[in-house]
């Protein structure tokens, strides 16, 4: 930056490249405030690296090059200083991909429908939005994923090859990788693709499967590809019926999974990405969308989840989580108020009466409501853990059996 | 406060407490993903006593547009996120938000990822209608840092601290000790290198030394021979690093056999340098142990997520695990919790795992480098803050009433420098003490110590 103001485009990869981005940030908010007081860089005189200094040159330094910062961001168009300030990379990564953003914004406008066209779902719904498929082919036609593997953000990180071993070399394309990592393939079965059979099975193999994936797609190229798409779909050169790249598409890169209700279910508390997806299928499959997925989801119960996903001790308590309704029930017993449960089932011709409760333990399996040592009735997933607060709590409980219901009181109110 | 204190829990009363008497959100910030997934599971059934919610974790983009995506009550997210979301919208990234806690805030010395944190906390400072609470066992100078966020305040005020922590807690030196009554010498042809014409191939095994107190002496306790290392002398006195042949055992196998030995007693936590050393050394530990039940669904888990054949599978085969950062996060999620339940009884990490996260290990062996230990060169080592939490999973409040941390050495320590000894501990009414594996120490007056074989 001696040399040219230019080169702050090339500081990448360090903290001055951090600096200089949240000095950008700084500047673009206050250009965005009203009648914003006090010098525009005081924000960054505050930071308290700057006030612990004990070297007053320091602090002079970093000043210094928050000056030339404002010189590159004064002589930048208004738009550009807005769309550079978004993507949380370093600034030089923002404007390369703002660039490869108009490279394929160019390229998107050809899909537009013609302007003498009248397009009336667009005038009143908006411009049109690809789906998830379309884009990705988009994206990798046009060599964007290629492209986001240049920036400092996500150099290295997809990459097969051992430092240790040079017979793990294997080139995996990355546009067909993230398809197949998105189609929610398990990781075994896509280091078999992407490997040769000799290396597939190699612990080494495995291993290089795994790193990349998570450096790459659950960071890396999740993060730009986010970033590349926002540029897109908010260039300029966009008409209102020029298509949309799909919102969401990084994501599922992130999260290696096709259905939204999959997304809906790993941003919710899931964490198995297998468990995710089978649920997300079979819920696409059924017509089930992201806001009926709770309650269709909890109606399945404990044993539906076993058996139809075979969800194990650890995605069980994911999912009684997941459906777990908010109540307290402690605040009304301690009103001296009952408790009424619904329950999943009730064994045929069984009458109202008091019935007892069996702990499931330390795994989480169905609560079963019992008489006479047998079971007649089963809590459904969904109060799972209202009834097990009411058993943990310690108070001296009555449970009943009436109209189908589960009725709890403390035992010096219950009749 | 200190490591173990309570912090973790402290910062879920603070939320609940603020939810329940002032209206508005919270946000929880954490640098660690895998405290804020811990923060996540612990809070969610607090909050649903209070019939409140957490909010669902979203995508950097589309930036969420308050539509409903973001209903909720308490976000839990990494600094970056946060600072991404006021970088896009700060007016909807900051709408209604009334606290913010801050956990593991001594990350903002941290290189480039405390820089965020530190910008973030700089234009936090400026809303004087969002609460900010920093919580931290590592920041010295927190009334100066009181004072930066809040100007109004009186420099160096502080309210209130303590140093109260829970459970008691012994530190133990371990180092590979060659047991040189048992070397083998035989010839060898002499190179530039190494002019000896003798090889001496001597059995080395885990040695642990302890001071309990200030005023007693030192215990140590030598495990059984684990394999050996070769040298180019004849004499003893010169089995050092220059006289060293290559191969024989390294000190990460070393440390871990000790490590499986003290899983007897509890948990373990071995903390390392790298990703290939904790994958190595849980290996190491591994073949120490018999098969273990309790880690079969979680073995079944990462076979199917991972495949058979990842190093992972069978470790936690054996109840051990390996965690770092380039493993996906369903997987260590379930290794965390699988250490919570006991199903694993040891993990070798990198410093991923040490960073506030609640976990109720028995013993932490730090095999690190630490910053100004001269002894290991100048590598990068772990930073204080690193290290005061990485030992503060030793032994955690409500769940262990002593926790033993354990610095690994290089070699045996001068006759001149005792072990640390333990910290706060009343001294005990004799000079004997028990390792974490039950084993009673023996006493030892100094290096000369008289060796006792742990059949652990």
């Amino acid at each position: 930056m001696q040399n040219s103001l230019d080169g702050l485009f090339g500081v990448m990869g360090t903290v001055a490249a951090d600096f200089a981005a949240f000095v950008w940030l700084v500047l673009q908010t206050h250009s965005e405030t009203l009648h914003a007081p006090g010098d525009r860089l005081d924000p960054v005189r505050s930071l308290l690296a700057m006030e612990q200094a004990d070297d007053p040159s320091v602090p002079v330094r970093w000043m210094a090059l928050a000056e030339k910062v404002t010189a590159v961001y004064d002589a930048t168009d208004p738009v550009s200083t807005r769309r550079w300030a978004s993507t949380g990379t370093s600034i030089g990564s923002a404007r390369f991909l703002d660039q490869v953003a108009r490279r394929l914004a160019e390229q998107l406008v050809a899909y537009a429908a013609p302007e003498d066209t009248p397009d009336e779902i667009s005038i009143f719904f908006g411009p049109p939005e690809w789906q998830l498929e379309q884009t990705l082919d988009f994206l990798a036609e046009q060599g964007a994923f290629k492209d986001l593997l240049l920036t400092p953000e996500a150099f290295g990180k997809w990459k097969f090859t051992s430092p240790h071993n040079k017979s793990f070399s294997v080139d995996v394309p990355i546009g067909d990788a993230i398809r197949d990592w998105i189609s929610g393939t398990p990781i075994p079965e896509l280091a078999r693709v992407w490997a040769p059979d000799i290396l597939s099975s190699h612990p080494r193999m495995l291993e290089l499967t795994v790193q990349s994936i998570k450096q790459a797609f659950e960071h890396a190229i999740s993060w730009t590809a986010g970033a590349l798409v926002n540029l897109v779909n908010t260039h300029p050169l966009l008409t209102p019926t020029t298509p949309r790249l799909f919102a969401q598409t990084a994501w599922h890169i992130r999260h290696g999974v096709d259905t939204e209700q999959a997304i809906t279910l790993l941003s919710s508390g899931i964490t198995s990405r297998r468990l995710a997806h089978q649920i997300g299928r079979a819920a696409a499959e059924a017509g089930i969308g992201s806001g009926e997925l709770r309650t269709w989801v909890a109606d399945q119960q404990i044993d539906g989840w076993v058996t139809a996903y075979k969800a194990n001790t650890y995605e069980v308590e994911d999912l009684l989580d997941y459906v777990s309704k908010p109540a307290n029930p402690l605040n009304e017993l301690l009103r001296g108020r009952p408790v009424t449960i619904p329950l999943a089932w009730v064994g045929p011709d069984t009458g109202d009466g008091r019935v007892t409760l069996t702990h499931p333990g330390k795994k989480p399996a169905t609560i079963r409501v019992n008489r006479d040592g047998n079971q007649i009735a089963a809590i459904p997933a969904a109060r799972h853990h209202a009834v097990l607060t009411l058993i943990d709590s310690g108070l001296d409980l009555t449970h009943h059996l009436e109209a189908g219901q589960l009725v709890t009181a403390l035992a010096a109110a219950s009749p | 406060m200190p490591t173990s204190a309570g912090k973790t829990l402290m910062a879920q009363l603070v939320i609940c407490s603020h939810l329940a008497q002032k209206p508005g959100r919270v946000v929880y910030v954490s640098p660690m993903r895998s405290l804020g997934r811990e923060m996540r599971a612990a809070l969610r059934g607090r909050l649903r006593l209070l019939e409140r919610k957490l909010v669902a974790e979203q995508p950097d983009f589309p930036l969420a547009d308050g539509s409903g995506s973001l209903v909720g009550d308490v976000d839990i997210v990494t600094p970056e996120r946060l600072m991404h979301m006021i970088r896009n919208n700060p007016g909807a990234a900051l709408d209604e938000v009334s606290l913010i806690v801050v956990d593991e805030a001594h990350h903002l010395a941290q290189g480039r990822r405390g820089f965020v944190l530190e910008s973030l906390l700089a234009l936090l400072r400026t809303r004087s209608d969002i609460r900010l609470v920093l919580l931290s066992a590592a920041v010295g100078n927190r009334a100066a840092l009181a004072s930066w966020l809040d100007p109004a305040r009186p420099a160096e005020e502080v309210y209130f601290t303590d140093d109260w922590r829970g459970p008691r807690r012994l530190h133990g030196l371990m180092y590979p000790l060659l047991l040189k009554g048992q070397a083998a010498r035989t010839p060898r042809k002499l190179s530039k290198k190494q002019p000896s014409t003798t090889r001496a191939t001597v059995p080395v095994a885990p040695r642990l030394d302890v001071r309990p107190t200030a005023a007693s002496g030192t215990f140590g306790l030598t495990f059984p021979g684990v394999g050996a290392r070769a040298y180019a002398s004849p004499n003893s006195w010169q089995w050092k690093a220059a006289t060293r042949l290559t191969g024989g055992i390294p000190d990460y196998e070393v440390f871990a056999a000790g490590a499986a030995a003290l899983t007897r007693a509890g948990s373990v936590l071995m903390v390392v340098t790298s990703k290939v050393i904790a994958r190595n050394a849980a290996r190491a530990m591994a073949e120490h142990l018999d098969v273990r039940l309790e880690a079969a669904a979680l073995t079944e888990f990462l076979a199917e997520t991972l495949g058979e054949q990842h190093p992972l599978v069978d470790c936690t085969r054996h109840g051990v695990a390996f965690h770092h950062a380039d493993l996906p996060d369903d997987v260590l999620h379930a290794v965390e919790q699988g250490l919570r339940d006991g199903d694993l009884l040891a993990i070798a990490s990198t410093t991923t795992l040490t960073d506030g996260v609640n976990l109720p290990v028995r013993t932490v062996i730090i095999n690190h480098t630490v910053e100004g230990d001269l002894t290991r060169g100048n590598q990068h080592g772990l930073s204080p803050a690193k290290l005061l939490n990485a030992i503060g999973r030793a032994g955690r409040a409500g769940r262990e009433s002593e926790g033993w941390v354990i610095l690994t050495r290089p070699g045996p320590q001068s006759s001149r420098r005792s072990p640390p000894t333990a910290s706060g501990s009343p001294s005990p009414p004799n000079c004997s003490a028990k390792t974490p594996c039950g084993h009673w120490l023996m006493r030892s007056g100094s290096c000369r110590t008289r060796s006792t074989a742990c059949s652990a």
